[in-house]
C-alpha cells in the first residue's frame, strides 16, 4: 500500500469546496480608500496671497524677550538650546497644529508613519551638542572604549536594508548580484576613495567633509567642486559603470530630491565623506529610527518647553527695527493678529517663506532666490499582506534597481514580534525631480489622488508583481517644497550664510536650507547656532 | 427489474465493503497497530449490519422511497467518511467516536438495505431463487471491492477519494432507481432533488481533493503525512514512519517520537536537578509539550507558565489522542497554565513576576524573524523575569555542525552579564545538539535530586555533556544584535554547507 495515497488531499479541502461557491459570489469590485493628510498647503499658501485678515488690527500685543518662527527642527532646536541656557523667555510659533516640519508624523490603526523625515544617522563622534542631546535622552545608554553604546530598540533592526536586483532582494543597496569584476573593482575603488576623503583636511589640519557642515574648514579647492555637477566629476574620474551611476543616482535623489547629474559635485562627495560614526554596538552606517520616524525626536525636544509652544500661528511678517523685532503672526484657527515685540528674533522658516515674510536690512531679499526646494509626495499604502520574493526577506528600506521612485519603507520594522504580520504600513516615496520649475511644483500640486495611486503602485508593482490586490488603502502627504536641493553654487551660498549671519543684530536665521542638506543634525545645529548668538547678543 | 435489482445488490455490497476497508486503513495508518484496528472495525461493521437487518423489520411501507433514501444516506456518510475522519484527526476532536460512529453508521445502512431489497424482490421470485441471487451478488461484490481497494483504488485514487467515488455510486443507483420507479413512488421530484444535491457536493469533493502542495511535501518528509496545517504563523506537519511520529514545522524536524526523550531530557534537567525545589517555571516555545512532561516530573513544580505563540499548534498536541499520549497529556495538568503570545511581547510587558527556572525552546534562528529570539535585547528582556537564583537554558543548535552559531549564541548571552554554561548531548534524529545554561550567579553545577525514571539523563552523563571535544570548540566573538542579527548568515553559511 502506497501511503501517498492518503495525503494527496484533506478532508478539509473536499468539505471546503462545498461552502467555496458562497464564498466566491461574494467578491465584488474592490476599492482602494484614498486619502489626502495634511492641511499644511492651505495654510503657507495665504502668504502668497496675503488674505484681507492680515490687515487686521493686532488683537493682541506682546512683549517677549525672544522669539522663535517656526515649529520645525530647526525651530525646535533652538528653543531647547535656549532652554539649556537658562533662557526662559521666548515663544515658539508654528503655523500647522502639529509641530516639527518634515519630521511630523500622523498613524492609521496599524502603524504610526512619518510624513517626511524617517531616521537619524548615528552622529559623528565630534557633534558634541547632538551627542549630549542624545544621551540625556537615553538614545545613547553608555560608552565603551570610547564609543557610544547606543540603545539597542532605537537602531534600524537587520535586515535594514534591501535591494531589488535582477529578479530577487539583495542585502544592502549597492548592486552586487552577478556583476562583472570591472564593475566590482570600480565600485570598491570608489567606496575606498570615499573612505579617504573622510579623513581629508585643509592645510590647517580641519577636516574638509563633515555633519554638521559648521564643523567643516573651508579650502579654495571645494570651490571647485561645487561649480561642477556630480554626474561631470565622475566622469571626469572615470566611474561610469551604469550600477555605480544607478546607485549614486538613487542617493541623490533619496537625500537631496535631484538626480547626481543636477546636484553640485561638492554636495555628492560630501553625502558619502562626512558621515564618520565610530558606535560601540552598531555599524558606522546605522541609522536610529521608530515608526513614527524622527517625531520621535521632535517630541523629545517638545517636551522640554511645552508651554511656550504656540501653534496654528502663521508669521505674516518680521520687521527688523533699530531697537526691537515686531513680529506679526496670523491665528489660522481664530482669524486674528497676534503682535509680538521681542529684542530678538530667531528664524526658523525655509527661504521660499522668508522671502515674504523677513523685513530686515541684514538680510537681502534676493539672498534668498537661489535656493530650491523639490517637490515630493508620499503614499502610505496599507497591504494585508506582502509574501516573501526570493532572497533577502522583508527589510526597513526596500528599493529596486531602475526604478522611477525611492522603494518604500517598512514602517512596523522596529516591532519585537518575531513574525511580521499583516496588514503592512509601507511609505512608498516618490520624488519629482528635474522638475525644478515651479511648472512641476503645480503639476504635484494639482495631481490626483488616481494619479498618485497609479505611480505609488507602479513602484511597488517593480517589487511585488502581485500586490495591487492586496492593498487595502493609501494616504498621501504632498510635499510642494520638500528638501533643498544642493545645485551647484551650494556650498558659496553657505559661505555667503555664514558671512551675513555673523553680521546679524537681532534676526538670527537657523535652517537647513543654509547647509543645503535638509537632515536632522543640519537643523539641530543651526537652531543651536542660533540659540548660542541670541543668548550672547542678550 | 430482477437483473436492475441484483445490480443494485451488487453495487451496494461493494460500496459498503469499500467504505469498512477505508476505515480499516485509514485508522490502522494514523492510529499504528493495524491487526487491532481492522478486526474492531471489521466486528463494529457486521454487528452494525446486524443491527440494520433488525431494524428493517420496522420498515413497513413504502418500501422503495425509504431504500432510495438509506442509498442517499449510504452514499453521502460513506463517501464523506474518510474526509471527515481526516479533519477529525486534524483538530484531535474524539477520533475514536467519530470512526467507530461512522462505520456503525454506514453498517447500519448496509444492513437495512440486503433486507428491503429481498422484500422487494419477493412478489416476482421464489424464496429459494431469491436468497440464493441475492447473497451470489452480495458477495461477489465483496470479493471485487476486496481485489480492486489494494490494486486499483488506492495507489490511483487515494482513500479520500476512493470513498468519495463510491459514495457517487450509491448516489447514481439512488438517482436511477428514482427515474425507473417514478410511478411508484409518490413524490419522485423531491427525492430526485436530494440526489442530485448529494451528487453535486461529493462531485465537488472529487474534484477539489488534488493539491500539489501536499504531493510535493510528501516527497519532501518521506514519511507518510498524516497532518498537515498551515496555521498563522507556520506549515504544521505530522508524519508517522511505522511507530514514530515526528513534527515538522517550515519543514523543519523538531523531533521525532523514537529519540525525542533524549533532547527533552537534556533540555529540562540539568537545570531543574541543580535547583533548589523549583516552584515557579516559565517555558518559551516548546507547544509540543515534551519540555512540559518532563517538568511534571518534579513534585515542587506547582506552576508552570507556558508561552507559545502558534495556539493551533498547542491545541493540536493539547487534543489529539496519539500526540497527548507521547506527552503524557501535559497540557490537561491543572499545573499547566498556556499563553498564547509572542514570547518577546510577553517579557516586555512582564510586571514583576518571576521565576525559578526558565526552558527555552525556540525553532532554530534559520530566518530574521526567529532570530530576534537570540540577540542581545532579547537577553536583557529576559532578565524582567529573573531573579538572583534563576536558572535558564536555551536550546542552541548544533555545537558540531553549526559551532560557530553555537558559540555565536553563548558570547550574545554573556553580552548581557549573565552566566553561561554550555552543554551538549546526542540525539540521533537531529545528531550533536547544544543547549547553554544561563543565570545571574555563578552557578556550581552539582546535581541535587534527580527525578526516577528518566531514560537518559543522569549525572554521569552531565560531567560529560559539558565536554567539548576539539571539533565543536570555537572561538568566535561575534554578539548577535537586533542592529546586525549576525547569527542569520553564520547559521545559514553553517547548515548550507553541511548538504552541499
Amino acid at each position: 500500500m502506497q501511503r501517498r495515497s492518503f495525503v494527496k488531499y484533506l478532508g478539509t479541502i473536499s468539505l471546503g469546496a462545498i461552502i467555496a461557491p458562497k464564498l466566491l459570489s461574494c467578491e465584488s469590485e474592490r476599492k482602494i480608500r484614498l486619502k489626502t493628510i495634511g492641511a499644511a498647503i492651505e495654510r503657507g499658501h495665504l502668504l502668497r496671497q496675503p488674505s484681507k485678515h492680515f490687515d487686521q488690527y493686532p488683537v493682541s500685543k506682546k512683549q517677549q524677550k525672544i522669539v522663535v518662527v517656526g515649529g520645525g527642527i530647526s525651530g525646535l532646536s533652538a528653543a531647547y538650546h535656549l532652554k539649556q541656557l537658562k533662557e526662559d523667555d521666548f515663544v515658539l510659533l508654528e503655523m500647522n497644529q502639529q509641530f516639527g516640519g518634515n519630521s511630523a508624523s500622523h498613524s492609521n490603526e496599524y502603524s504610526k508613519f512619518p510624513l517626511g523625515a524617517h531616521y537619524l544617522s548615528l552622529p559623528n563622534q565630534d557633534n558634541w551638542a547632538l551627542i549630549d542631546f542624545l544621551k540625556k535622552e537615553q538614545l545613547i545608554v553608555g560608552e565603551q572604549d570610547g564609543k557610544y553604546i547606543y540603545n539597542d530598540a532605537f537602531i534600524c533592526h537587520s535586515p535594514n536594508e534591501r535591494l531589488f536586483y535582477r529578479g530577487s532582494f539583495q542585502e544592502g543597496l549597492v548592486p552586487d548580484y552577478g556583476l562583472n569584476d570591472a564593475t566590482h573593482q570600480e565600485i570598491e575603488s570608489f567606496f575606498n576613495w570615499m573612505k579617504q576623503l573622510k579623513n581629508a583636511t585643509n592645510e590647517t589640519g580641519k577636516q574638509l567633509f563633515s555633519i554638521p557642515i559648521s564643523n567643516c574648514d573651508y579650502t579654495p579647492h571645494l570651490k571647485d567642486l561645487d561649480t561642477i555637477t556630480f554626474k561631470d566629476f565622475l566622469d571626469q574620474h572615470q566611474y561610469t559603470s551604469k550600477e555605480l551611476c544607478w546607485f549614486l543616482d538613487y542617493c541623490c535623489r533619496d537625500d537631496f530630491g535631484a538626480g547626481y547629474d543636477m546636484i553640485s559635485a561638492w554636495a555628492g562627495v560630501h553625502y558619502f565623506a562626512a558621515r564618520k560614526a565610530t558606535p560601540s554596538n552598531a555599524e558606522s552606517t546605522s541609522v536610529l529610527t521608530w515608526s513614527e520616524g524622527n517625531d520621535a525626536l521632535v517630541n523629545r525636544l517638545k517636551k522640554h518647553f511645552p508651554k511656550h509652544c504656540k501653534e496654528d500661528q502663521l508669521v505674516i511678517q518680521i520687521e527688523e527695527l533699530e531697537n526691537h523685532v515686531i513680529v506679526r503672526s496670523f491665528d489660522v484657527e481664530k482669524q486674528i493678529i497676534n503682535e509680538y515685540t521681542c529684542e530678538q528674533c530667531i528664524v526658523a522658516t525655509p527661504s521660499y517663506v522668508n522671502k515674504h515674510i523677513l523685513h530686515s536690512p541684514q538680510w537681502p531679499k534676493n539672498f534668498f532666490e537661489g535656493i530650491k526646494h523639490q517637490p515630493w509626495f508620499i503614499g502610505i499604502a496599507v497591504v494585508s499582506q506582502l509574501p516573501h520574493i526570493n532572497g533577502l526577506s522583508l527589510s526597513w528600506d526596500n528599493v529596486a534597481f531602475g526604478t522611477k521612485g525611492l522603494g518604500y519603507i517598512y514602517n512596523q520594522h522596529q516591532s519585537l514580534k518575531t513574525y511580521p504580520k499583516g496588514p503592512f504600513v509601507l511609505s512608498v516615496y516618490i520624488t519629482l525631480d528635474k522638475a525644478v520649475d515651479e511648472f512641476e511644483r503645480r503639476r504635484l500640486f494639482e495631481m490626483s489622488e488616481e494619479k498618485m495611486t497609479e505611480i505609488v503602485i507602479e513602484e511597488l508593482k517593480t517589487m511585488h508583481p502581485e500586490i495591487e490586490k492586496d492593498i487595502l488603502e493609501i494616504s498621501f502627504q504632498k510635499w510642494g517644497h520638500g528638501m533643498v536641493t544642493p545645485y551647484p553654487g551650494a556650498l558659496a551660498k553657505h559661505h555667503a550664510f555664514v558671512e551675513l549671519s555673523q553680521n546679524a543684530k537681532r534676526t538670527h536665521l537657523a535652517h537647513t536650507d543654509f547647509a543645503s542638506y535638509s537632515v536632522f543634525e543640519e537643523g539641530f545645529d543651526a537652531g543651536r547656532n542660533a540659540a548660542l548668538k541670541v543668548v550672547h547678543h542678550v | 427489474m430482477r437483473i436492475l435489482l441484483l445490480v443494485t445488490i451488487f453495487i451496494v455490497s461493494t460500496c459498503g465493503l469499500i467504505y469498512e476497508l477505508v476505515a480499516g486503513t485509514l485508522a490502522s495508518y494514523l492510529l499504528g497497530d493495524s491487526v487491532t484496528q481492522f478486526s474492531t472495525i471489521i466486528g463494529t461493521y457486521l454487528f452494525a449490519m446486524g443491527l440494520g437487518s433488525y431494524l428493517s423489520k420496522f420498515v413497513r411501507n413504502k418500501l422503495i422511497e425509504t431504500f432510495i433514501v438509506i442509498e442517499l444516506l449510504t452514499g453521502i456518510v460513506g463517501g464523506l467518511s474518510s474526509s471527515i475522519l481526516f479533519v477529525c484527526f486534524g483538530y484531535g476532536a474524539y477520533f475514536h467516536l467519530v470512526l467507530y460512529f461512522l462505520v456503525g453508521l454506514t453498517g447500519i445502512f448496509i444492513g437495512l438495505e440486503i433486507p428491503l431489497i429481498m422484500r422487494i424482490l419477493r412478489k416476482n421470485s421464489s424464496f429459494k431463487n431469491l436468497v440464493a441471487d441475492v447473497f451470489t451478488f452480495d458477495y461477489i461484490g465483496s470479493l471485487l471491492a476486496s481485489i480492486a481497494f489494494p490494486i486499483i483504488l488506492v495507489p490511483y485514487l487515494n482513500l479520500t477519494r476512493t470513498s468519495i467515488l463510491f459514495g457517487l455510486m450509491n448516489v447514481g443507483l439512488a438517482l436511477y432507481l428514482t427515474y425507473y420507479f417514478r410511478i411508484q413512488i409518490k413524490r419522485p421530484t423531491i427525492l430526485f432533488v436530494q440526489g442530485l444535491v448529494c451528487a453535486v457536493i461529493l462531485t465537488f469533493g472529487f474534484i477539489s481533493a488534488d493539491t500539489v502542495q501536499r504531493m510535493s511535501e510528501e516527497e519532501y518528509h518521506g514519511d507518510g503525512i498524516i497532518y498537515a496545517t498551515t496555521s498563522k504563523y507556520q506549515r504544521i506537519v505530522i508524519t508517522r514512519d511505522r511507530n514514530a511520529y515526528s513534527l515538522f514545522l517550515n519543514n523543519h524536524l523538531q523531533f521525532n517520537s523514537r529519540d525525542e526523550y533524549r533532547y527533552h531530557e537534556a533540555l529540562v534537567h540539568p537545570i531543574m536537578s541543580q535547583l533548589n525545589a523549583p516552584r515557579k517555571v516559565l517555558v518559551l516555545g516548546g507547544g509540543d509539550g515534551f519540555a512540559l512532561r518532563e517538568l511534571l516530573k518534579y513534585p515542587s513544580v506547582k506552576n508552570i507558565t507556558l508561552v507559545d505563540l502558534d495556539a493551533r499548534l498547542v491545541q493540536i498536541f493539547k487534543d489529539n489522542e496519539m500526540l497527548n499520549k507521547l506527552n503524557q497529556h501535559s497540557f490537561s495538568n491543572p499545573k499547566v497554565n498556556v499563553i498564547q503570545q509572542d514570547a518577546f511581547i510577553f517579557l516586555q510587558q512582564a510586571k514583576g513576576e518571576k521565576y525559578d527556572a526558565i526552558v527555552i525552546d525556540f525553532p532554530d534562528p534559520s530566518n530574521y524573524s526567529i532570530g530576534k529570539l537570540y540577540t542581545t535585547t532579547f537577553f536583557k528582556t529576559l532578565q524582567n523575569v529573573m531573579h538572583e537564583n534563576t536558572i535558564g537554558v536555551i536550546q542552541s543548535t548544533s555545537p558540531l555542525y553549526a559551532k560557530e552559531s553555537y558559540w555565536c549564541i553563548n558570547n550574545t548571552i554573556k553580552a548581557t552579564y549573565l552566566e553561561t554554561v554550555p552543554y551538549h548531548t546526542y540525539v540521533p534524529s537531529f545528531g550533536e545538539w547544544g543547549y547553554i545554561q544561563f543565570s545571574f550567579k555563578t552557578c556550581d553545577q552539582q546535581l541535587k535530586q534527580l527525578p526516577k525514571g528518566l531514560r537518559y539523563f543522569s549525572s554521569n552523563e552531565w560531567k560529560s555533556m559539558r565536554n567539548f571535544p576539539a571539533d565543536m570548540q570555537h572561538h568566535e566573538i561575534v554578539i548577535n544584535r537586533l542592529s546586525n542579527q549576525a547569527l542569520i548568515p553564520l547559521f545559514e553559511k553553517e547548515w548550507d554547507s553541511l548538504f552541499e
